[in-house]
């Protein structure tokens, strides 16, 4: 490999890495933390994709340059309230269920899918990328898409932004109280039912943002969320469940290992390989790459 | 303050608790007193909220609070310090203490600093501020559990079986303090201990419990050492 070419390898996988820890981060907040298995994730994301289309319509042709800025905040909002209807109907009363839980949201998966297809018919609906995202940085024999430095940033602020909620503000203190240990917590004076909805809708916000940030990289259809949710599930335990750095730590091991193996081979088998090196590495290291359980806590 | 009446409590099937009947004035220390699986932990517990009674009633503070979830009668003013003392593993002494002050009630001016009244009672906390919960040793996690159930000043604490598998030299930094919060005369303790010597110090009055119920109750020094031999010797 010349230098060149692995600057660009280098610069696509961070490019994947930030992707897949934005389609992750969400699942890190109702997966890892919370252990439930939401398999309509992949829909809130859909969901997302679908706000940003919304709001292309609402802004006009004018507007476009703002209407993706206004998606942002917008498919969070959307998601979270869908999150959190979700968590209130079904979800809370199958916690400690999950089984049921999976088989309960792969059904609303389906259901949201349809609901989108029902709604905005079945042929994919592209965005319009606003024009500042237009453009490369051209550094020698590496080209950087400003769309893709875009999404790391965005990315990066999500991570920051949820760090910050989760380990510095006094509801993500509640928030961890409650999932180490929900009894205590209660005894506190914590209404752990306001905390999970609360963490629920979270979560299912980011994966709006990460839905919408998706927009950017290709059109949209009802099964977006499908070709995500696996990867995203991927990264959170490849990662470790339980903490916002097993994420990070994830993305970036896939993105990289997505990125060599595709390099060598092909696509398709690059993904295979990849989660072949996964499954090796779990059987290794079963807690994933940052493990939460440190000798001192047991 | 405390008021309870006819509590049955079981878990699947089996009747733990069966017509418990106790009262704990304002200020007062009463202490329960039994052998192991008579049903002291479940009796704590059910005050608190984390077990449903079958029957009875419990009231605080001239309030019904038998349905009521923990988290209301956290808010309400009891304090809860649990036997294996249940400190949050990842969070630090700090968060864990800052933690405590959920239960303050709104309306009145909401505590926003933990009180230095906890430091002075153990002072050992202070210096470990910044350390994870997990990291500190059983007697300085029971230090930290009453610090956390005390850090809003509630009216009620729950103490289950503070002194057990500590070392010597914190056990008497925890019956100092318990000491403390019964000369100040401002919360009333409901303590489960297995101590007598401690008990019969420190409590205004005493209920043994065997087999699931009351068997006997007075003030220190009331119940005769017959009937304290007959239901706290193994």
């Amino acid at each position: 490999m010349n230098s060149a070419a692995l600057l660009s390898n280098l610069f696509n996988s961070l490019s994947l890495a930030s992707i897949l820890l934005l389609i992750a981060l969400g699942l890190a907040i109702t997966f890892g933390l919370m252990r439930v298995i939401n398999m309509a994730h992949g829909e809130f994301i859909m969901a997302g994709a679908y706000s940003a289309y919304v709001m292309q319509n609402l802004f006009g042709a004018r507007g476009a340059n703002w209407a993706f800025l206004a998606a942002i905040p917008f498919a969070f909002v959307v998601t979270a309230a869908m999150g959190w209807v979700l968590e209130a109907t079904v979800i809370r009363r199958l916690y400690g269920r999950p089984l049921d839980t999976l088989l309960a949201t792969w059904g609303i998966s389906l259901m949201l899918q349809q609901g989108a297809r029902s709604i905005f018919g079945p042929q994919g609906k592209s965005i319009q990328a606003p024009a500042w995202l237009d453009g490369t940085i051209t550094l020698g024999a590496l080209v950087m898409p400003y769309n893709r430095l875009f999404i790391m940033a965005l990315s990066i602020a999500c991570l920051v932004g949820m760090w910050a909620f989760l380990y510095r503000s006094n509801a993500g203190r509640r928030i961890q109280a409650t999932m180490q240990n929900r009894e205590m917590a209660s005894c506190l004076g914590i209404s752990t039912r306001r905390v999970d909805a609360l963490a629920f809708s979270v979560g299912s916000g980011l994966a709006g943002v990460a839905g919408c940030a998706l927009t950017l990289l290709s059109s949209i259809d009802s099964n977006v969320g499908t070709k995500y949710i696996v990867d995203s599930f991927m990264v959170v335990v490849l990662g470790g469940v339980g903490q916002l750095a097993g994420a990070f730590a994830g993305a970036i091991g896939m993105g990289f290992l997505n990125t060599g193996w595709e390099y060598e081979t092909t696509a398709s088998l690059g993904k295979v390989l990849t989660f072949a090196c996964i499954i090796v590495f779990l059987q290794w290291r079963p807690a994933g790459i940052i493990s939460s359980r440190s000798r001192a806590l047991d | 303050m405390l008021s309870i009446n006819n509590l049955e409590v079981g878990y699947g099937g089996a009747t733990v608790l069966r017509n418990v009947g106790i009262k704990v004035e304002t200020g007062q220390v009463v202490c329960i007193m039994g052998r192991n699986g008579v049903g002291k932990t479940t009796l704590l517990k059910t005050v608190m909220g984390l077990l449903r009674p079958t029957q009875g009633e419990i009231s605080f503070d001239g309030q019904n609070i038998t349905r009521a979830a923990p988290d209301r009668r956290a808010r309400a003013g009891i304090g809860f310090v649990p036997q294996g003392r249940e400190i949050f593993p990842h969070l630090t002494v700090q968060e864990n203490l800052e933690l405590g002050l959920e239960a303050a009630v709104k309306g009145k001016s909401k505590p926003t600093k933990v009180p230095d009244s906890i430091f002075e009672m153990f002072p050992a906390l202070k210096g470990m501020i910044a350390r994870r919960g997990g990291q500190l040793s059983g007697g300085q996690q029971q230090q930290l559990a009453i610090g956390r159930a005390l850090a809003t000043d509630p009216s009620l604490l729950l103490l289950d079986e503070p002194m057990e598998g500590i070392q010597p030299s914190v056990v008497q930094e925890i019956e100092h303090a318990i000491r403390t919060i019964k000369a100040e005369r401002k919360i009333a303790v409901l303590l489960v201990e297995q101590s007598l010597e401690f008990a019969t110090t420190i409590a205004d009055y005493t209920y043994i419990m065997d087999n699931h119920t009351v068997v006997a109750q007075g003030k220190p020094g009331e119940i005769s050492e017959e009937v304290l031999r007959h239901h706290l010797t193994v």
